[in-house]
């Protein structure tokens, strides 16, 4: 026992003469950020110089992935792709950054590839001396063998199968040729195929799908190759020393896992990230003040704001009485109340939107105006649809039901759990009840999923923005699609199809900004806001650019200090 | 009576588990093609993994594999449920076993102190012992990394994990020194609050005590009041604090959801409850097992302990 306590407190002693104390820096004076700043643009300087070779570079991330296996669906959200397998699985083609807003795409693993003029056929010819990072050498057989594995029912593989429905055939007629066939053309089948296809090794693909060591090491052909997985800790990435492109300029990718807010910010503010990423709102607003308290903020980092292609809404599920009409709807988003929430909640960084497309995409006609908070015009328009308090209990009643029904919450948005009361008030007002029902993360989707509620809210996204709607508003989706709300309009089906079947982007365009009217009109949903990116890059990183893609590191370099 | 008790405790939390709504495969996403999983998926997974059986047919094959020492792969990343848990149990139990050390090592002499003395003193250190004890770990882990960590105040400690960069590279004694010093506030945050509680048991122990017989014939005797306490009271008032002990072994392997997130400690705590959260079926009920079995053994060790520091108290072997 004695020996026991004095290990320890040697120990002790130990610990607090581990680490000399810094001497204390010179308090700083107060820092103004500049305008450029205070918006999350990144200066004309980031993008200048000659690119010096070297230097690791290190990320925050705030969740641990399932695994790394780009094909696989727990392994496949969009964070990890863009923050983990981005770097090391190459497809056969990339959406090129260049071509914002549009984003077109730019071979990668394929030197090109044709079409058939009914769109039906899709012939690719694949890069030849492209190795893999464990030195195989990459041919037709390995895009063959992930088209089967994700093809094959066993596996979990369902997001990447979805694209392949309407499949009639594949070869590889040669090491460097393969050729897709579809039953019939649809505008994103061949892009779909030519940018979701993680190449991977056939030899890495034999096995249990669920078990493979891929999944834990995983091998690509892109410009960087996985090191190391230290769970709950950090996952590095190498240079790819034997990159068929560019030579990328960063030595060393350190992604670090640090869940919880509040200390990410406190290593973030010691500068432990070359790229601080999910910066809480409260905490961007906070260190714009200009306080010297921040000074380690407005001088050691660039501020990113980038608006992500996602929206948010809530949906009034229409096989209830009270949301079928399309008066109500408008009226419950006139009582929306847009500035209350942008300040109060949103702290001014979503922005309000009316579009189911990425907003600064062709696809979104920017004259549909947003509809007011009005609720003068709410009530109006819920007394024309037949709602009004017949029996004076304050709550307005129609063939002898009451408007009442129950908001279905997620409890782990925060935004929500600020917001749902804010409508509640204002929907008591009017002589609506709404209730607040919580239910967690795998309830709330099982019961989205079999139109098991009255309202609730979501987020779409898409990394694309060539995107298709049909999955969300075509009326046939409203049984196993991901139509929740049961909305069903025959123009706006024909437009669906119309889209679907349309090459000419100009055309479809139209086609989709006619859609996005139609929709905002018919308040399919209320549509709330896009969110942004809230991240900061330390100044000495060079050659970074914000992109649906997310970041390019293959263009990347550290400035050494002089 | 600890089989049963095994049965009971493993068939519930089964039970529970697999009867709260929810999915594995259903976990949040915001891509609209075609949500988490489409429902076929969900079905052959469900296949796959026997989520399709009766309940009790799906508890017998558990057991059956369990007692093979077969624990299942997890849902979330289908890596074995025992690689999982060897990665999470040793960080687990180094953390509470030191908290707890420290824990005992500071209150048995604090209990023990305000038993015997009265005074100001003695008040202050019951006002800032329940302080202590009312302050919830989340804050005070916060607070202790903005004191100590951030470089706002003091730059002592480090704000996140167990060791360095470099760790594996290091000799032993930087090891041991490296390990120590992003030990020191999470051990302390694990334990401030048990340094409460152990100290007021041990002061109710020694209160009791000192009021008996035997210790008014020990001073009687002449016998100074230093020897009185220690080898006369101490040893009859240790016995409760020796049963908090067994209760508090649990403890060791469940780990502290709140403590392993805030340093950023992959231990136990977290590891069960993003299983409970993603509906991780095989690593829920591997991490049950494991706490109930520790639950178990604990209960027989301070029945063990009680014969030792309690005479009169006998094992019969009987039972």
């Amino acid at each position: 026992m004695r020996a026991a306590i004095a290990a320890c407190g040697a120990l002790l002693v130990l610990a607090a003469c581990k680490k000399e104390k810094k001497p204390a820096p010179p308090a700083p004076a107060a820092v103004v950020p500049a305008e450029t700043w205070k918006r999350g643009e990144l200066p004309l300087e980031v993008q200048l110089g000659a690119p010096v070779n070297g230097g690791a570079f290190t990320v925050r991330i705030w969740s641990e992935p399932a695994g790394l296996n780009r094909l696989h669906d727990q392994m496949a959200e969009g964070w990890m792709i863009k923050y983990l397998t981005g770097n090391v699985y190459e497809a056969l083609a990339e959406l090129d950054r260049d071509t914002h807003p549009a984003y077109e795409l730019r071979p990668l693993l394929a030197e090109g590839w044709t079409e058939s003029p009914d769109h039906k056929v899709l012939t690719v010819r694949l890069r030849k001396g492209v190795k893999f990072h464990n030195g195989e050498p990459f041919t037709s057989k390995d895009v063959k063998a992930v088209l089967e594995a994700v093809l094959d029912l066993q596996n979990l593989t369902t997001n990447l199968r979805s694209y392949f429905t309407d499949l009639e055939s594949y070869e590889a007629p040669d090491d460097y040729t393969f050729v897709v066939r579809w039953k019939k053309p649809y505008f994103l089948a061949n892009r779909n195929f030519l940018t979701s296809m993680a190449v991977m090794p056939a030899s890495a693909l034999e096995g249990d799908f669920n078990t493979l060591p891929v999944n834990r090491s995983p091998i690509g052909t892109g410009p960087f190759r996985f090191v190391s997985w230290e769970t709950g800790k950090a996952i590095t990435f190498d240079r790819n020393d034997s990159y068929w492109g560019k030579r990328p300029h960063l030595d060393r990718l350190v992604v670090r896992i640090v869940k919880d807010h509040t200390v990410a910010t406190q290593l973030w503010e010691r500068g432990e990230f070359d790229l601080m990423t999910l910066i809480q709102p409260a905490v961007w607003k906070s260190i714009e003040s200009g306080d010297a308290k921040n000074a380690w903020a407005v001088e050691g980092y660039h501020r990113i704001y980038f608006l992500e292609n996602i929206y948010f809404w809530i949906g009034w599920n229409e096989e209830r009485p009270f949301f079928k009409d399309r008066r109500v709807r408008e009226a419950l988003a006139r009582l929306y109340p847009t500035e209350s929430v942008r300040d109060n909640i949103d702290l001014g960084l979503e922005l309000p939107t009316t579009c189911p497309y990425y907003r600064e995409s062709d696809s979104c006609d920017s004259t549909v105006e947003r509809l007011p908070y009005d609720r003068a015009g709410a009530k109006r328009l819920l007394a024309e649809a037949g709602w009004k308090d017949t029996n004076g209990d304050g709550v307005l009643d129609k063939e002898g039901v009451p408007f009442k029904f129950t908001f279905l919450n997620n409890p782990y948005s925060v935004r929500m759990g600020k917001l749902v009361p804010l409508l509640q008030e204002e929907f008591r007002k009017v002589g609506i009840e709404m209730d607040i029902e919580k239910a967690e993360t795998p309830v709330y989707i099982a019961r989205m999923r079999a139109h098991d509620f009255d309202a609730a809210s979501m987020g779409w996204s898409s990394l694309d923005p060539q995107q298709d709607n049909f999955q969300i508003f075509h009326s046939s989706q409203s049984k196993g699609g991901s139509n929740y709300v049961s909305y069903a309009e025959p123009e706006v089906d024909r437009l669906l199809e119309e889209i679907r079947v349309e090459f000419d982007r100009k055309k479809r365009n139209a086609l989709e900004r006619r859609l996005h009217r139609r929709l905002y009109e018919d308040q399919v949903y209320l549509f709330m806001t896009n969110r942004p990116y809230l991240d900061a890059v330390k100044k000495h990183v060079r050659g970074i650019k914000p992109s649906l893609a997310w970041y390019d590191l293959r263009k990347t370099w550290i400035q050494p200090s002089k | 009576m600890m089989i049963p008790t095994f049965f009971g405790i493993t068939l519930l939390t089964f039970a529970i588990g697999h009867l709260a709504p929810g999915d594995p495969l259903l976990i949040e996403t915001d891509s609209p093609l075609p949500g988490s999983a489409s429902q076929e998926t969900i079905d052959r997974f469900r296949q796959a993994h026997g989520l399709d059986l009766p309940l009790y047919v799906q508890y017998g094959r558990w057991l059956s594999k369990v007692v093979r020492l077969d624990f299942g792969h997890s849902t979330q990343d289908h890596r074995p449920v025992t690689e999982k848990i060897a990665e999470s149990l040793p960080k687990t139990l180094l953390l509470s076993t030191l908290a707890l050390f420290f824990a005992y090592l500071v209150a048995v002499p604090i209990g023990v102190y305000s038993a015997v003395r009265k005074g100001w003193l003695e008040r202050a250190v019951t006002v800032a012992l329940f302080a202590l004890y009312s302050m919830p770990s989340f804050w005070v882990a916060v607070m202790l990394l903005l004191a100590f960590s951030s470089g706002r105040a003091l730059d002592w400690f480090p704000l996140q994990g167990l060791t360095s960069e470099g760790f594996a590279a290091m000799g032993l004694a930087a090891k041991l020194s490296d390990l120590a010093w992003h030990l020191v506030l999470p051990v302390f945050c694990l334990s401030y609050a048990s340094l409460a509680s152990v100290s007021r048991y041990m002061r109710t122990g020694m209160l009791e005590v000192i009021r008996q017989d035997y210790i008014r014939t020990a001073r009687a005797k002449g016998l100074s009041e230093r020897t009185v306490v220690f080898r006369h009271a101490f040893r009859n008032s240790i016995i409760p604090v020796v049963t908090l002990l067994g209760l508090m072994l649990p403890h060791l392997v469940g780990g502290s959801v709140i403590v392993e997130r805030i340093f950023g400690i992959q231990g136990m705590g977290l590891l069960a409850f993003d299983a409970i959260f993603h509906r991780d079926y095989p690593m829920v009920m591997g991490v049950t097992t494991l706490v109930a079995l520790f639950t178990m053994a604990s209960v027989l060790l301070s029945d063990v302990l009680y014969a030792v520091v309690d005479p009169r108290i006998r094992v019969e072997v009987a039972s």
